[in-house]
C-alpha cells in the first residue's frame, strides 16, 4: 500500500502538469517538487520501470541522456527520459509522474534519467538505478560543485550496493566512484595525439588517490584524462571493458573491442568528447545483452541533441551554435580545442557571461584561470567576440592568453555586438552559449549573425 | 623576486595560481625579474634552506589535499615560525591559512585535524553547506572586491587580539560572526578571497608590491584590468544587490 499521501500527491502533481502547460511552463520540474512537498518519501513510493538507467558526471550528461535514449527507441523499448536535463530529485520525480497513470503504475519499460551529481544522496537511494552512467568528473561550477574530489564524495554517499557502475577508465577521479560496486570500464585506447606533457592549465589529479605521491602519465589526452600509474604504491588505470580504438572521422566510425571482439561503430559527431560517448553508449547496451550486430544497427539512429551542437549554413558562411556551459573551464576549453582543429578561418563569439547570476549575483569569474583561453591565441582565429556583463574579464583574460588586442571585440550588449561583428565571405563562426536560461540571448545573436552572413550573398557552405 | 609556491600540484583550485602568473608577467613586463619556485609535496621546500625567497605562495586545495600539506608542512613548524617572526612575505588564498592554524575539526563534533598551531585559531570544516558570496571591503585606504567560495571558517580564540588583512564593507567576514576578513601577522597574509584576487584587483597587487620594495609596476594591461575592476566595484556597491548566492 502507497497510502493516501501518496496518491494525493500523484494526483496534485498530475494535475498541475497540464495547468501549467496551459499557463506556458515547461512543467519539468514543478510537479516532482510539490510531490515530494506532501509526500516526503515519494521518489522511493512512486513505481519505476523495470529497467532503471541513471546518468551523471560532470559534462556531457544530458547529450549522454539522449544518446542512450535514442538507442533504446531505436531498439523498440518504451523509454522514459528527462531528454531536456531537468536533474536534480523534483525533475526526476516529474519524469516519473508523467509516465505513470493515475494508479501510480509505471507506463514505461525503461527509464533513462540524467541525475545532477550533487543530489545522487538524494536520488539514487530511492530510484535505486540498475546501472549508473558516469561521464566523467572534472571541476565545474566554483560555488555549486567545489572540485571533483567534492563530487566524488557526495555521488558515494548515494549509490545503491546492487547498481553497476558504467565508468570512464580514462578517467581517474570517476573510477573512485562506488568501489565496491561492480564497474565497467569503458575508454578509447592510445592515439596519435597523446601525450606525456601536461599541455592544459586545467589537470584535476596530478597525485595518486592513494598515497599522494604524482602520477606518471603513461599518456595523458587532456587534462587528467589518460593513462597513469602510481610508481609508489602501485595504483594505475583499470583495464578496459570496452575499448574505443582507431577512429576513423572520414568514416564517421571508432572501433570498439570487448570479450567477443572488435566492431566498428558510427559515431554522431567527430569531437573527442562525444566519441567517449559513442563508446559508453556502446557498452552499456553491450552489457545489457544487446549483440554486437543490433548495437551497431542502433547506433545508426543516434545523435547528439541540437541544443548542444548545431550547424547552419547563412550565405556564404557557417554558423555553429556550441554549447559550452559558462563557469565551466573543461566545457570551454574542449569546445576551443575542437574548433581551432577545424579546417579554416573563425570567428568566435562567446556568450558566457552566467546570465541565470547576473542580475543580483556575480558568479565566480576565476575559471577563466583554469581555461585554456591560450588555444584562442590561433592564426586561424581571426576574431574573438567579448560580450555581456564580465565582457572586460573575458578581455583580460584574452589579452593574458597571447590574443592581439586587435582581434578581440569587447562590447558589453551582446545584440550590438553580433551587430558590429567583421563578419566576411567564407566565414566560420562559432557561437559559444552557456546556460539554457540565456538562450534567449543566443537566439538573438544567432538571428541577427546568421541574417548578417545571408546578407552577404554567394554561394552557401557545404 | 624569487617566489616560492608551494605544493601546486594540489593548491590550485579556482584558478587561484593565476595570481602568482600576474605578479610574475607584471614584474617582467615592467623590468625586473621573477623567478618561480615550483615545490612538490614530497620535494624539501626552497624556505627550508634559502633565506633570498621573497614571497611564498600557497592556494585553495581540496580537504584530502590539505591533510597531506599539514603532513608535508609539519617537519618545518619551527623553520616557518622563525621566518614568520622575521617578516618573511607569506600569501595564503582560500583554504590554505588554515594550515597555520590549530586545527580542523570536521563536522559539528566530528574528528580533527590536527594543524601547524603556528596561529591561534581553529577552523570549521561543513562539507554540506557550502557557502558563496562576493566580497568588497578595503586594503588600508585601497578597495578591493574578491569572492568567497567555501566549506570553512576559521574562528579565532582571541577576537580582541586577532589581526585582520581587510577590513569588510559588504560581505562576510573570516567567519559568520566576524565581520573583518583574512588574517595578517607580520609579512604573513592570507584570505579566504578568491579571484584571482591580485587579477580582479590591480591596485591592491601594485600596492602590495610596492610594500615589498617594488615600486612603480605595472599591472599588465593595466587598462583593461582597471577597468574590470571599477566596474565590478561600482556593481558591488549597488544597493538593493545581494552578496551571497
Amino acid at each position: 500500500m502507497k497510502g493516501l499521501r501518496f496518491c494525493l500527491a500523484l494526483w496534485l502533481a498530475k494535475l498541475s502538469i497540464p495547468a501549467l502547460k496551459l499557463t506556458k511552463h515547461n512543467a519539468t520540474d514543478y510537479p516532482g517538487h510539490l510531490a515530494i512537498k506532501i509526500c516526503p518519501d515519494f521518489l522511493d513510493k512512486i513505481d519505476k520501470p523495470e529497467l532503471v538507467i541513471a546518468v551523471t558526471g560532470t559534462n556531457g550528461k544530458t547529450t549522454c541522456t539522449n544518446m542512450i535514449c535514442d538507442a533504446f527507441e531505436a531498439a523498440g523499448r518504451k523509454v522514459l527520459c528527462n531528454r531536456y536535463g531537468s536533474n536534480i530529485n523534483s525533475g526526476v520525480s516529474t519524469c516519473l509522474i508523467s509516465g505513470s497513470t493515475l494508479t501510480g503504475k509505471c507506463k514505461y519499460d525503461t527509464a533513462i534519467l540524467e541525475t545532477d551529481e550533487r543530489s545522487a544522496p538524494r536520488i539514487y537511494p530511492y530510484l535505486k538505478p540498475d546501472y549508473i552512467v558516469v561521464t566523467n568528473l572534472f571541476r565545474d561550477s566554483i560555488m555549486r560543485n567545489a572540485h571533483p574530489e567534492y563530487i566524488q564524495w557526495i555521488i558515494n554517499k548515494g549509490v545503491p550496493e546492487n547498481s553497476k557502475l558504467v565508468i570512464n577508465g580514462d578517467d581517474l577521479i570517476s573510477c573512485g566512484i562506488a568501489p565496491g560496486n561492480k564497474h565497467i570500464y569503458y575508454g578509447i585506447g592510445q592515439i596519435a595525439s597523446d601525450t606525456t606533457e601536461e599541455v592544459n592549465r586545467l589537470v584535476d589529479l596530478r597525485v595518486c588517490p592513494e598515497c599522494g605521491r604524482k602520477l606518471v602519465f603513461d599518456y595523458r589526452r587532456y587534462h587528467h584524462i589518460g593513462r597513469a600509474h602510481c610508481p609508489e604504491c602501485g595504483f594505475k588505470s583499470p583495464d578496459y571493458d570496452y575499448e574505443g580504438h582507431d577512429i576513423d572521422k572520414a568514416a564517421g566510425t571508432v572501433q570498439v573491442t570487448d570479450k567477443e571482439g572488435t566492431r566498428a561503430y558510427k559515431i554522431a559527431n567527430d569531437s573527442l568528447f562525444n566519441i567517449y560517448n559513442t563508446v559508453m553508449t556502446v557498452a552499456l547496451m553491450r552489457d545489457l545483452g544487446f549483440s554486437a550486430d543490433e548495437v551497431q544497427s542502433l547506433m545508426d539512429k543516434v545523435k547528439i541533441p541540437a541544443t548542444r551542437f548545431s550547424r547552419v549554413a547563412a550565405g556564404p558562411c557557417t554558423v555553429t551554435t556550441q554549447l559550452a556551459k559558462e563557469m565551466n573551464a573543461l566545457a570551454v576549453t574542449r569546445a576551443t580545442d575542437y574548433i581551432r582543429h577545424q579546417e579554416g578561418h573563425k570567428r568566435l563569439f562567446l556568450l558566457l557571461s552566467c546570465y541565470k547570476v547576473a542580475k543580483n549575483w556575480s558568479e565566480n569569474m576565476g575559471w577563466l584561470y583554469d581555461c585554456d583561453f591560450e588555444m584562442m591565441n590561433d592564426p586561424l582565429i581571426d576574431t574573438s567576440v567579448v560580450t555581456g556583463p564580465r565582457a572586460l574579464d573575458f578581455k583580460l583574460r584574452l589579452l593574458l592568453a597571447g590574443v592581439p588586442e586587435e582581434k578581440i571585440l569587447c562590447i558589453e550588449d551582446e545584440r550590438e555586438a553580433a551587430r558590429q561583428m567583421d563578419i566576411a565571405p567564407g566565414d566560420s563562426i562559432y557561437i559559444y552559449c552557456g546556460m539554457v536560461e540565456g538562450f534567449g540571448v543566443v537566439d538573438d545573436c544567432r538571428k541577427i549573425i546568421t541574417e548578417r552572413c545571408e546578407a552577404l550573398g554567394g554561394k552557401e557552405q557545404a | 623576486m624569487i617566489i616560492e609556491v608551494l605544493f601546486p600540484e594540489v593548491c590550485n583550485l579556482y584558478g587561484d595560481l593565476g595570481n602568482i602568473e600576474y605578479i610574475s608577467r607584471s614584474l617582467e613586463a615592467s623590468g625586473e625579474t621573477c623567478e618561480v619556485i615550483n615545490t612538490d609535496l614530497y620535494t624539501r621546500p626552497a624556505f627550508a634552506d634559502r633565506d633570498d625567497i621573497d614571497l611564498i605562495y600557497m592556494g585553495p586545495v581540496t580537504e584530502k589535499g590539505q591533510v597531506r600539506v599539514i603532513e608535508s608542512l609539519k617537519p618545518y613548524k619551527d623553520r616557518l615560525m622563525q621566518m614568520i617572526e622575521g617578516g618573511q612575505r607569506f600569501f595564503m588564498t582560500g583554504n590554505a591559512m588554515e594550515v597555520f592554524g590549530k586545527y580542523i575539526e570536521c563536522e559539528e563534533g566530528g574528528p580533527r585535524i590536527e594543524c601547524l598551531g603556528i596561529f591561534p585559531f581553529m577552523t570549521k570544516q561543513r562539507m554540506m553547506n557550502r557557502t558563496s558570496s562576493f566580497w568588497v571591503g578595503q586594503y588600508g585606504e585601497t578597495d578591493v572586491v574578491g569572492y568567497k567560495s567555501q566549506f570553512t571558517h576559521i574562528y579565532p580564540e582571541d577576537t580582541g587580539s586577532f589581526k585582520s588583512l581587510f577590513k569588510t564593507e559588504k560581505g562576510e567576514g573570516i567567519n559568520p560572526g566576524f565581520k573583518d576578513e583574512g588574517i595578517r601577522e607580520a609579512g604573513f597574509a592570507g584570505t579566504y578571497l578568491l579571484g584571482p584576487l591580485f587579477v580582479l584587483n590591480p591596485v591592491l597587487m601594485k600596492e602590495y608590491l610596492a610594500e615589498m620594495g617594488y615600486k612603480d609596476i605595472k599591472p599588465l594591461y593595466e587598462e583593461t584590468a582597471v577597468e574590470a575592476y571599477n566596474k565590478r566595484l561600482a556593481e558591488y556597491r549597488e544597493p538593493g544587490r545581494s552578496y551571497k548566492y
